[in-house]
């Protein structure tokens, strides 16, 4: 079939990298051998210029049929794309790439080729209407590239007026932490006795907040507002937003305002997606009102003058001592590892208690938006070498310790199937186990050779038993 | 007759990976490089061939890629690739061949250009940094000059 099409799009390349070869028998060329792609493809977060992050993972078996493979070669390119506002298209777009993929791969392999004196032939040109296809069936797995969040709608620009100033306000990331379908057998909607279909319905919200002050008047805001209607669903949706502006001009109602709103309209309309993503018949909302705004906007402030000033003024001399972390693939395994066996444990197992399971790693203190801005900033590392404060960086270890310990544990049995789907197989398992213990023995080496004494650190928890 | 069609009649037959040169001095550069001047050549050649089987004539088209690197304030050579793409394909008529068409030609073998750069360049000074793609502004207005002289 001939696809003609019109498309406006731009695109970066942002890594290209060879992550893994394998020959796994010896073979010489013959007719009946082929090559066969494989991708694994993710869309992750949107930048401040609305451009997406689009990672392929392109891998290239050369078989003798459809069950074994002679040799495997897997490359990773990250791309940044602009869509354009035309999304109508993306599948198209992504196709493109995809064989940009393949040319890339198609170079290393033939690099490889002659380094190790392989008799591989050339990979070939794919036909575009293959790549369309795959494009159109692919499944944007959350593995181990980005673990279990997703990437939202489009950034924003907003303002807000304090005094004679106008603050302008970019909303840089929202997603969905969290969606639970509570149909009327749900426990939940059983207990508050809402058993009908058709019957009377319970909405309730939460509201958290988490902020990041960096050099300067830069701010980041973050706001997880939480918002369920039973007998329908539950959500929780991080926005984030940044700002440039002194610190009472942040933590004021008129700016406080306009961010809260924004984000319970982002967690409205997620809502709303996910409804329809599971199947859901449902088109109401829980619109925010002037009262709510003002109450959390007031939380804010008072939580922050009250208290987190005052611990950010201790915290000081750990934010001018930043531990330097660097890209490497050890690294990234133990950071998306970690996020996703606790995003498990916390978020979406459910055969885990995760009211239990939070107020336990809660005393550590892995507070769910604390846990949120560190999972963020560790994402990051992939980009190159990211800088954490003394606080953050006790805070990983803490959670690293917690995932060891399931791993180890008969917690690791329940973890099993969403892990292997994550792509997180039993030899990544292995070596997350391995390379994660190690890490977290030089960390405590290194703490102590420094002299400090982190107590959440030396005296270990047993996790196995605490978590349910 | 699609840019799509087209793509899916063209062969990769072979890649010539002829020269990837980094400057010896390149680790002096590492994390001094603010800005990297690209110096790019490219050239597409057509040859008839006659397939050995089915005597059947096809065409063959070699695009030559060349990038040469530069640091942009000290000018100083840093590296430079280059690589040639075979494609093999049906007897074209100039009417079918469009500017998207000829970009895509020119497009893939400038990603092996890429891929291979990056696979060399690991762990040198120049490990974060990737050669881009090409667009239609880099050949000004003349794809369609560039066309005919081959096609037409």
């Amino acid at each position: 079939m001939e696809t003609n099409k019109e498309i406006n799009f731009g695109y970066r390349k942002q890594k290209i990298k060879l992550l893994e070869w394998e020959v796994k028998f010896s073979f010489d060329q013959n007719s009946s051998m082929f090559w066969e792609p494989e991708f694994e493809i993710f869309m992750g977060d949107i930048d401040a210029n609305g451009h997406h992050e689009l990672t392929i993972d392109a891998i290239l078996y050369y078989r003798p049929d459809k069950d074994n493979y002679a040799f495997m070669i897997k490359t990773r390119n990250v791309f940044r794309v602009g869509f354009y506002n035309d999304y109508s298209n993306k599948n198209f777009i992504i196709s493109i790439l995809m064989d940009v993929a393949l040319a890339h791969t198609r170079a290393i392999c033939l690099d490889k080729n002659m380094e190790e004196k392989l008799p591989l032939p050339l990979i070939p040109n794919f036909k575009p209407s293959m790549l369309h296809r795959y494009a159109n069936i692919r499944l944007f797995t959350p593995s181990l590239i980005e673990c279990s969040y997703e990437r939202r709608h489009q950034s924003g620009k907003l303002n807000a007026i304090v005094g004679n100033m106008n603050i302008g306000i970019e909303e840089f990331r929202n997603y969905v932490i969290k969606f639970e379908p509570k149909p009327i057998t749900h426990p939940d909607s059983i207990i508050a006795g809402l058993t009908h279909k058709e019957g009377e319905m319970q909405g309730y919200a939460n509201f958290n907040y988490d902020y990041e002050h960096h050099e300067g008047d830069e701010w980041k805001m973050h706001i997880d507002y939480g918002m369920g209607i039973l007998p329908i669903a539950e959500i929780k949706v991080r926005s984030s937003f940044l700002l440039h502006c002194k610190e009472e001009e942040l933590f004021s109602i008129p700016v406080l305002s306009v961010i809260i709103e924004e984000a319970i309209i982002n967690c409205n309309e997620r809502f709303t997606e996910q409804c329809k993503v599971h199947n859901i018949e449902f088109d109401g909302s829980i619109p925010a009102n002037d009262e709510q705004l003002k109450m959390h906007s007031q939380h804010v402030i008072n939580q922050y003058f009250g208290s987190r000033k005052k611990d950010d003024i201790n915290n000081n001399k750990m934010k001018n001592d930043p531990q330097p972390m660097t890209f490497g693939e050890n690294t990234i395994l133990i950071t998306k590892g970690t996020f996703m066996i606790l995003d498990e444990i916390l978020f979406h197992n459910n055969a885990f208690d995760h009211k239990h399971n939070w107020e336990a790693v809660s005393e550590c203190p892995i507070i769910e938006p604390f846990y949120l801005t560190l999972k963020a900033n560790y994402m990051e590392i992939e980009k190159g070498e990211i800088q954490l404060t003394f606080f953050q960086t006790v805070l990983f270890y803490l959670c690293l310790d917690v995932a060891l310990q399931m791993m180890i544990s008969e917690h690791s049995d329940k973890l099993q199937a969403a892990l292997i789907k994550n792509n997180f197989v039993p030899e990544r398992q292995k070596e997350y186990i391995k390379f994660g213990n190690e890490f977290y023995k030089r960390l405590n080496k290194n703490l102590k050779d420094c002299g400090a004494t982190i107590t959440n650190l030396e005296a270990r928890r047993d996790w196995a038993s605490i978590i349910r | 007759m699609s840019v799509e069609s087209l793509k899916e009649q063209l062969k990769i037959v072979s890649i010539e990976l002829e020269e990837i040169i980094f400057s010896p001095e390149l680790e002096k550069f590492r994390g001094k490089i603010d800005k990297i001047s690209i110096g790019i050549s490219m050239d597409l050649e057509k040859n008839f061939e006659r397939d050995p089987v089915s005597h059947k004539r096809y065409e063959s088209l070699a695009v030559y890629i060349k990038f040469i690197l530069k640091d942009d304030v000290s000018k100083e050579f840093l590296a430079s690739i280059t690589a040639t793409t075979q494609y093999e394909i049906r007897i074209l008529k100039l009417s079918e061949v469009t500017p998207e068409f000829y970009l895509h030609l020119h497009t893939i073998a400038v990603e092996h250009c890429a891929g291979w750069f990056a696979y060399r360049a690991a762990g040198t000074a120049l490990e974060n940094y990737n050669l881009q793609h090409i667009g239609p502004e880099q050949f000004g207005n003349k794809v369609q000059e560039y066309i005919i002289n081959i096609w037409g």
